[in-house]
């Protein structure tokens, strides 16, 4: 090898370590030529090329010069979008809620499994993203993350830890409405009181230099913190009760004082239409950074929703059918239709599928094509959206609204490169993910797709 | 709506909501492309439509004198779905305290005002197969149903149609002791080898000459005047329906959901019996039993010669989704129309748009097989209905 090459490279791998690229792939520079690219903002890009370097994409356009040590992925006649990011999902999780309904402190990075068919899904099926956020069936339901649908384990996966926290209104167990809001409000009054106290504290202690104040943590033995039974162990699960004995209070506050403070996101669940003023009423309350996951009845507070400007998940079904329980009367509900009407920019989430894997969607209709992120953006586009909108629902929007805007959500020089490529226009009956990179790397190859080819590839008698 | 001054009437009143008005108007209607499945696409296309039959069809036909001009603009029209195989309206699907019940005709126990009716239309459906469902080992006879019409005459397009059995399991759940020894439900068959033994019985004691009315109906069978529906899943109980047919001498033979369909597929096809599909779906991957899902099944069938039909909800995605799994997009198209129209014996009438055929047909935003398709409007003898609005 040439000392001018092998110079060029030592600098490079320098200049790679320098960066901290600790997921530096094994194809350190890669290009991607020859294919129309969508970057999202900005016009496409006909027979363009993307130079890839230590996992970001370093520069987009036509006619670039490719460097000699780039991998080149030949992407003519193929279409290259951002990877597809799904702004809500309570999969890839051993489970999608706790029994106990107010765990404000637990992270679902401690549950959720790389190895799981979800991830696999998401990766076949051009996701690079997603908000993993713990379910509905809760109250305070525990924090969210930001991974990448790629990584053997989860600190690989990582994009955003601290994300938000799921807060549900749909009332836990027997409760009604009343009891579920007071009960959140409870916890969060309590919150906020700790916070004053910390910050007026904080400036006495400031005042008087000499002296800080301690912090007295009273923790006698029942309020220590029980460890949840290991599986196998024959161990019960942790009661059922709101604010149970087992449980410390101030890493509940701790956390919600995070929320309060606007340093994590609430993922307000409505239910229901009358949800939505009562999750409103305590954004503004409590001052909330939030965005709201909505129940199919929300679009009968489109209007409420859409003033708000708040940014929006619908539910996965996105058309049904319902019965007027007053007049009888029949009516089909598109939901992107309806709230395209209202003026509300929307992001989707996918219904579930049922796998041989650990988690299961019990009762799950079998469907077709509500499992695909592009599925539920083309039926978008079915019922009215611009394609172009429906696009940027499934990679800029979201990815604004988990404000991770500036690493991923379109092809720009500088965010990462987590990449799809389709075998033709998004959206389309005959278009197939090729490939799909995150970070730079290839996580999925359609020609290698051994599971896919099987599905594809009845046994001939 | 000012064309039919009673539609605003009766589009408040549920009830009504299915029933078209009486009018004996000749209707022109134009679009930009018509899938006649009879012949290559028109386009542009024009259908003349007199008392709900089709009249004419072309690409260059001009309005006879003093008919309504009905102007689709940039429409794709393709004939109204038909869905082999539901239980749409079935208030009953099923006579519980009994498992033989061949006499029994779900049309007597339909729900006509069913909501279920009105979702079928809107996803494009004018006709369906109700059956029986797998509860009883002989579960009865069917009917084909429109989704909407004038009266439920004009909507009841076959009625004692077939007769239904079953080769697997699913009589069996539900007949225990429930915890009381005297339970009428404490009976046969508990599992499949009461199923198959309980039909193969049957056809012996129809064939031996025993009398009885149900016995008679199970003769017509025999003698080849009424298909035979059979729910089989796996290729076992697809095979135990071959040796049934095989002793008691039956003909005409129609299998119903067919999840491993493919696995006898060469046999199928050499006994001509045609399958309705059970619904295609990318969310599971493997059936009740554990057996595993092919995406291109209906192109494996397509290819062996099997003649078969797309069923279920979703009917125009499912066939959209066997296009991109590898189903030709003819015998995709064809799948939800035509095939089924067959099958089910009233392709006369409706499955495809042709001189002398009923008006019903869907009104698309585009090609019919496009994710971003749309389904506008659907007309049942020529009138547009508009559902789901």
């Amino acid at each position: 090898m040439a000392m001018k090459t092998l110079l060029k490279n030592a600098a490079l791998s320098v200049a790679a370590l320098a960066l901290g690229a600790a997921a530096a792939p094994a194809q350190d520079a890669l290009a991607i030529v020859g294919g129309k690219i969508i970057p999202v903002k900005g016009a496409p890009i006909e027979g363009g090329v993307i130079l890839i370097r230590g996992g970001k994409i370093e520069a987009v356009g036509k006619d670039l010069t490719v460097p000699v040590d780039a991998k080149v992925i030949d992407a003519k006649g193929k279409v290259v979008a951002p990877g597809f990011i799904e702004a809500h999902t309570s999969r890839g999780m051993d489970q999608t809620n706790e029994n106990n309904p107010n765990v404000p402190f637990l992270s679902v990075l401690d549950a959720v499994d790389p190895s799981q068919d979800f991830f696999d899904e998401c990766r076949r099926n051009g996701v690079t993203t997603v908000a993993v956020v713990p379910g509905n069936n809760t109250m305070l339901g525990g924090q969210a993350a930001v991974v990448k649908s790629a990584g053997s384990y989860v600190d690989e996966m990582v994009v955003k830890r601290n994300l938000g926290i799921k807060l549900s209104l749909r009332p836990t167990s027997d409760r009604s409405r009343m009891s579920h809001l007071a009960a959140i409000r409870k916890e969060l009054d309590a919150a906020r009181d700790a916070l004053k106290e910390e910050e007026a504290k904080a400036k006495e202690a400031a005042a008087k230099k000499e002296e800080p104040a301690k912090e007295s943590e009273k923790k006698s033995a029942e309020e220590e913190f029980q460890p949840r039974p290991r599986r196998g162990q024959g161990g019960g699960r942790p009661g059922g009760q709101p604010s149970a004995a087992g449980v410390d209070p101030a890493l509940a506050k701790e956390a919600l004082g995070k929320l309060l403070k606007g340093e994590l996101i609430a993922f307000i669940y409505c239910e229901q239409a009358l949800d939505v003023p009562q999750a409103l009423k305590l954004i503004k309350e409590y001052g909330l950074k939030a965005a709201l996951v909505l129940g199919q009845d929300c679009h009968k507070a489109a209007k409420l929703v859409a003033e708000s400007k708040l940014p929006v998940t619908l539910d996965p079904t996105l058309v049904y059918w319902e019965t007027d329980p007053r007049t009888g009367e029949d009516r089909q509900i598109v939901l992107p239709k309806l709230w395209r009407e209202a003026g509300v920019p929307v992001t989707f989430q996918t219904t579930g599928f049922a796998s041989g894997n650990l988690f299961r969607a019990p009762n799950l209709p079998p469907t077709v094509g509500t499992n695909y992120l592009w599925f539920q953006a083309a039926t978008a586009a079915k019922h009215g959206l611009p394609k172009d909108e429906a696009l940027a629902a499934i990679t800029l929007r979201p990815a604004q609204l988990l404000g991770v805007d500036k690493l991923v959500g379109t092809i720009e020089p500088g965010k990462e490169a987590d990449l799809v490529i389709l075998s033709g226009e998004p959206l389309k009956l005959d278009t197939w993910v090729e490939k799909t990179l995150v970070r730079g790397k290839v996580v999925y190859d359609k020609t290698q797709d051994a599971k896919l080819k099987s599905l594809l590839s009845v046994e001939k008698q | 709506m000012a064309r039919f001054p009673q539609l605003s009437l009766w589009t408040c009143c549920a009830a009504a909501a299915l029933a078209l008005p009486v009018g004996a108007e000749t209707l022109f209607v134009k679009a930009a492309k018509i899938h006649t499945l009879s012949g290559a696409p028109l386009a542009p296309g024009q259908l003349v439509v007199k008392d709900g039959k089709i009249a004419a069809i072309g690409s260059d036909l001009t309005p006879p004198a003093g008919a309504k001009v009905i102007d689709l603009k940039d429409a794709v029209l393709m004939p109204g779905l038909i869905d082999g195989y539901s239980q749409t309206g079935a208030a009953a699907a099923a006579e519980q305290t009994e498992e033989l019940t061949p006499r029994f005709k779900i049309s007597a126990g339909l729900d006509w005002r069913a909501r279920a009716f009105k979702e079928a239309l809107a996803d494009g459906v004018t006709a369906q197969l109700v059956a029986p469902d797998t509860n009883n080992v002989i579960g009865g006879q069917g009917c084909v149903v429109k989704s909407a019409g004038k009266s439920k005459a004009d909507r009841l397009l076959a009625d004692e149609v077939g007769l239904f059995i079953t080769t697997t399991g699913d009589p069996g759940s539900g007949n225990s002791s429930r915890g009381r020894p005297d339970t009428i439900y404490n009976r046969l068959p508990t599992n499949r080898m009461g199923v198959i033994w309980m039909l193969r019985q049957q056809f012996r004691f129809a064939k031996a000459g025993k009398e009885s009315a149900d016995l008679d109906v199970l003769r017509q069978a025999l003698a080849g005047e009424r298909p035979v529906f059979a729910v089989a899943r796996t290729e076992f109980e697809i095979g135990a329906l071959f040796k049934i047919a095989d002793e008691a001498g039956l003909k005409k033979l129609i299998l119903a959901d067919g999840y491993e369909a493919h696995k006898a597929a060469r046999e199928l096809a050499a006994r001509r019996i045609p399958v309705l599909l059970d619904p295609l779906a990318t969310t599971v991957i493997q059936g009740g039993e554990f057996e595993k899902a092919y995406w291109n099944q209906p192109q494996a069938l397509h290819e062996a010669g099997v003649a078969f039909a797309l069923t279920g909800p979703q009917l125009l995605e499912q066939a959209r989704f066997a296009a991109r799994h590898g189903l030709p997009a003819e015998a995709a198209l064809a799948a939800i129309t035509k095939r089924p129209a067959e099958i089910l014996g009233v392709a006369d009438r409706v499955g495809a748009l042709a001189v002398g055929k009923d008006a019903d047909f869907v009104v698309l935003s585009g090609d019919p097989l496009d994710f971003t398709t749309r389904i506008r409007d659907v007309a049942v003898g020529g009138v547009l209905l508009h559902p789901g609005r």
